[in-house]
Order: C-alpha cells, then sequence, then structure tokens
C-alpha cells in the first residue's frame, strides 16, 4: 500500500500553535504597555526636572523666583496676564527666541502673542497625557476672565502646559472660608517668591507640579466638556489652587481628594500616571504623591510656610 | 465531592476574598438631615472633625458630606470609604452657594470653626439612627461673602 507523505500542519495543530501565540501576547502586551508608560512618565519627570533648574536659574539672575499667574487690570474691564512663570522660564530652557518676542504689555491672544501661543515648547507637555501638543481652547468665560483678549475671539490653538505651579492651600478641612496659606509661586500681589521666604525649605515645599489634560476638563479619566482657556495652555493660569473634590471629580468639596481626581482648573494635581502624581519640590528633587494623600500630608508638602514637619507622601 | 474538598475550595475562597477588602480601622455609618431655618437645605457641608485621643490618621479624623436636595446626608460618601471611624466629633457646617468654582458659604463662616460649635457627636453611639440638624441661619439674607 502506497504511503502518501503529509504535505503541512492539521487544522489542530495549527490551532493549537495560534493559541499559544495568543496566550504569550497576552501576557506580553500589558508588560509592553507598562513599560512604554514608565518611559513616558520618565519623560514627564525629566520635564519636571528641567524646569525646576530652570526655577533656579532664574533665581541666580533675579534673586527671585517668577510670578505665578499675575494679572493687571490694564483698563476698566481689560485685564491681562503678564509674566506668567512659564513665560519667565523660558531664556533658561533654551526657549530664549520664543521669550525675546514675547510682548509683556500684551495679553496671551493678543498681537503678536497670540502666533506665540502655538509655539512648540516639549518641555511643557507631559506624553502620558492624550491631549495634542498644540490644542483648541475655549475663550474665556465672560464670568471668569483673567484674561480677556480671548473672549471675543472664538476657539483658538495653543501650547498646552501640562503643569502648574502652587499658588495656595488651607491646612485641613479646608473649607471655603479657612484662611489658605502661600504655595511656592504665592499671589502676585504678595511680591515674588524669595528663596528666604520659603521658610519650610525648599526640599519641603512643592515648586510644581503635573496638571495634565489642557484643554478637556478630566473627572478621574473621562474627558467631560473643555473648561474655558486660560487653564492648561502656555502663558495661561497654570497653577494649584488646592481644593478638596469628591472621588468621582464633579464635586466641589464633596470629598477630601486632592490629586488626580479632576484637572478642573488647578484644583487638583492631575496626571495620567497609575496611582499618583509628580512633583518637583523647591530644591529641583521630583518625587512622586500617592493619589490618596491625606489633606494634612497635601498641605504640609505644598504651604510654604506652615512650620509643620512632613507626612509620609508615598 | 467529598468534605475535604468543600473544605479546601471554601479555605481558597475566604483567602482570595480576603485579601480584597478595605483596609484600615473600622467606619461605622452615619447619615443625617440638615435643615436650616426648618427647611431641608441643599449643597451643606458637614463637617466632622475627630476630637477624640485615638491613633486616627489621615483623612480618617475629617469625615465630611454635602447634603443633597432632599437635605440628606451620608458621611464619607464621595469620599473613599463611607462612615466615621470610633470616637468623639465636632461638627460644624458650611452652606455652599452653588457648585460653581466662585462657590461662597452662605453663612459666612459663622459655623464652620470647630472651636466655636455646639454640636458634637460620639460614633458609633450617637449614630445608630439618622442624626438631624436643625440650624439658624446666622446670616440670613446674604448674597455673597
Amino acid at each position: 500500500m502506497k504511503k502518501i507523505a503529509r504535505k503541512g500542519f492539521t487544522l489542530v495543530e495549527l490551532l493549537v500553535v495560534i493559541a499559544i501565540i495568543g496566550i504569550l501576547v497576552g501576557l506580553l502586551l500589558p508588560a509592553v504597555q507598562a513599560a512604554r508608560e514608565a518611559a513616558r512618565r520618565m519623560q514627564c519627570s525629566n520635564n519636571l526636572k528641567q524646569m525646576g533648574l530652570a526655577m533656579h536659574n532664574y533665581e541666580s539672575a533675579f534673586k527671585k523666583f517668577p510670578f505665578n499667574n499675575p494679572s493687571t487690570v490694564r483698563s476698566p474691564g481689560q485685564t491681562i496676564l503678564q509674566a506668567t512663570w512659564d513665560v519667565g522660564l523660558l531664556p533658561y530652557m533654551e526657549q530664549t527666541a520664543v521669550h525675546s518676542r514675547w510682548n509683556p504689555s500684551l495679553g496671551f491672544a493678543e498681537g503678536t502673542n497670540r502666533e506665540l501661543l502655538t509655539s512648540t515648547l516639549p518641555m511643557y507637555k507631559c506624553p502620558s497625557s492624550p491631549v495634542p501638543m498644540i490644542a483648541s481652547f475655549c475663550p474665556v468665560s465672560a464670568s471668569f476672565a483673567p484674561d480677556r483678549t480671548a473672549t471675543s475671539a472664538q476657539r483658538f490653538n495653543a501650547m498646552v502646559n501640562e503643569y502648574g505651579a502652587p499658588l495656595s492651600i488651607a491646612p485641613p478641612p479646608m473649607l471655603a472660608t479657612t484662611a489658605r496659606e502661600d504655595g511656592f509661586l504665592k499671589i502676585h500681589t504678595k511680591g515674588q517668591t524669595t528663596i528666604g521666604s520659603v521658610t519650610d525649605g525648599l526640599s519641603n515645599t512643592v515648586m510644581l507640579c503635573e496638571i495634565s489634560g489642557g484643554p478637556t476638563r478630566y473627572n478621574r479619566r473621562t474627558a467631560t466638556v473643555d473648561q474655558s482657556s486660560p487653564f492648561g495652555h502656555f502663558a495661561g493660569w497654570n497653577r494649584l489652587l488646592a481644593l478638596r473634590m469628591s472621588n468621582d471629580g464633579t464635586t466641589q468639596y464633596g470629598g477630601n481628594c486632592l490629586i488626580n481626581c479632576t484637572n478642573f482648573a488647578g484644583l487638583n494635581m492631575f496626571s495620567f500616571h497609575t496611582g499618583l502624581a509628580q512633583i518637583a519640590l523647591g530644591d529641583g528633587s521630583v518625587r512622586s504623591l500617592s493619589e490618596t494623600l491625606s489633606m494634612e500630608a497635601m498641605h504640609r508638602i505644598v504651604s510654604a510656610q506652615d512650620g509643620l514637619p512632613l507626612l509620609e507622601i508615598e | 465531592m467529598n468534605s475535604l474538598s468543600i473544605r479546601f475550595i471554601a479555605c481558597t475562597a475566604l483567602f482570595f476574598a480576603g485579601g480584597c477588602g478595605p483596609t484600615g480601622p473600622q467606619k461605622y455609618p452615619v447619615t443625617g438631615t440638615v435643615k436650616v431655618d426648618g427647611n431641608l437645605a441643599e449643597r451643606v457641608l458637614v463637617q466632622f472633625t475627630y476630637e477624640g485621643t485615638g491613633d486616627v490618621k489621615g483623612n480618617d479624623k475629617y469625615p465630611s458630606a454635602l447634603t443633597d436636595a432632599s437635605g440628606l446626608f451620608t458621611l464619607g460618601k464621595g469620599s473613599e470609604i463611607e462612615g466615621a471611624v470610633a470616637g468623639e466629633y465636632v461638627v460644624t457646617f458650611s452652606w455652599m452657594s452653588g457648585p460653581e468654582l466662585e462657590a461662597f458659604d452662605k453663612f459666612k463662616g459663622k459655623l464652620s470653626d470647630p472651636a466655636n460649635s455646639k454640636h458634637r457627636v460620639r460614633v458609633p453611639e450617637d449614630v445608630t439612627k439618622p442624626l438631624v440638624f436643625d440650624l439658624e441661619n446666622p446670616s440670613p439674607g446674604s448674597a455673597r461673602k
């Protein structure tokens, strides 16, 4: 009897091989995704490090740190933002070309500044965030308009800024009427921060933190509505005004969440990393804060003059 | 299936179930209502502040809740874990004007100072049934702070 030679694999053999490959890919994929996110997080951390160094170079030049987000009333009904920290740091991050063309007497959406808003400034973009580097922003709302130069315009494009500088924080229980204490870059009416004015010590105070998401309001990881300019873009209000939120990020004072519950208006630190947000301390070192950080621990590390020892942060 | 197998499966299930539960001290549910000048009030921040001497840490010292449209609150709702750990608390109130960024306390902070609050609650003794806080608005007619 003539024996027929086999010319290929049987269906069962192929299915077994495909199943094995599928299982291996299933095992490998989460590890690959985790490695990619770790790389993106490192880039975000490196941005904070660069900004921290730039802050100190600025301080060496001027003997004080830049303003946080100063607004100036130019004329009745004409308030503009001037000399925000992210504009001030440009010469110290090899962006002199943008800085030298920036007109500090105009608002961020006026004249030549409007074009400069779309400059590519990669150090202000965290790659873990899904928003594009140049994003479309709503004009400021009529009731909340620190820079009205954009109110009459339609949507405009701007370089996102996914980092913020702490302006102020209230001690627990952080009520609406609790007196707020200065953060690292205090409100401009109190003058510019000097090294000596950070009495808690540079290594005990947050200088910069992540506030990711650009023009989109995120409640947890869910994109909801567009938040008004000037939050989340270059030369805007990139400041942390810490306020406790509900766990789902929707309600002010509805819970005690201060990290990763919302990016709205700089009320929380906010990142797309799992379980944490990154910060640069005043000494330029970069750390992570757990998103379950207590109000007490947050207050102590954000307030520049509370005089209290730090609590565990990770 | 013999009894040894059943015991093995039960123990394994308990082991895994036990590993996923909430950690930390036991919390007791606290619910109640808030009235202002006799009317059930929405968006009142009911703030508990721990006054005991126990080893209570972090946000467990400050459980809080906002009242809903029916004036009802559930302590810790909106936080990681609902409820409050055992101990004595001083209770203060802020009546938020709305959900917006510029919202203000319609009590003007007059009921939010723990040092001047007359409301004290012991957990769990006082919370076996819903609490009722009947407040008088110390700043009636306040429009802005």
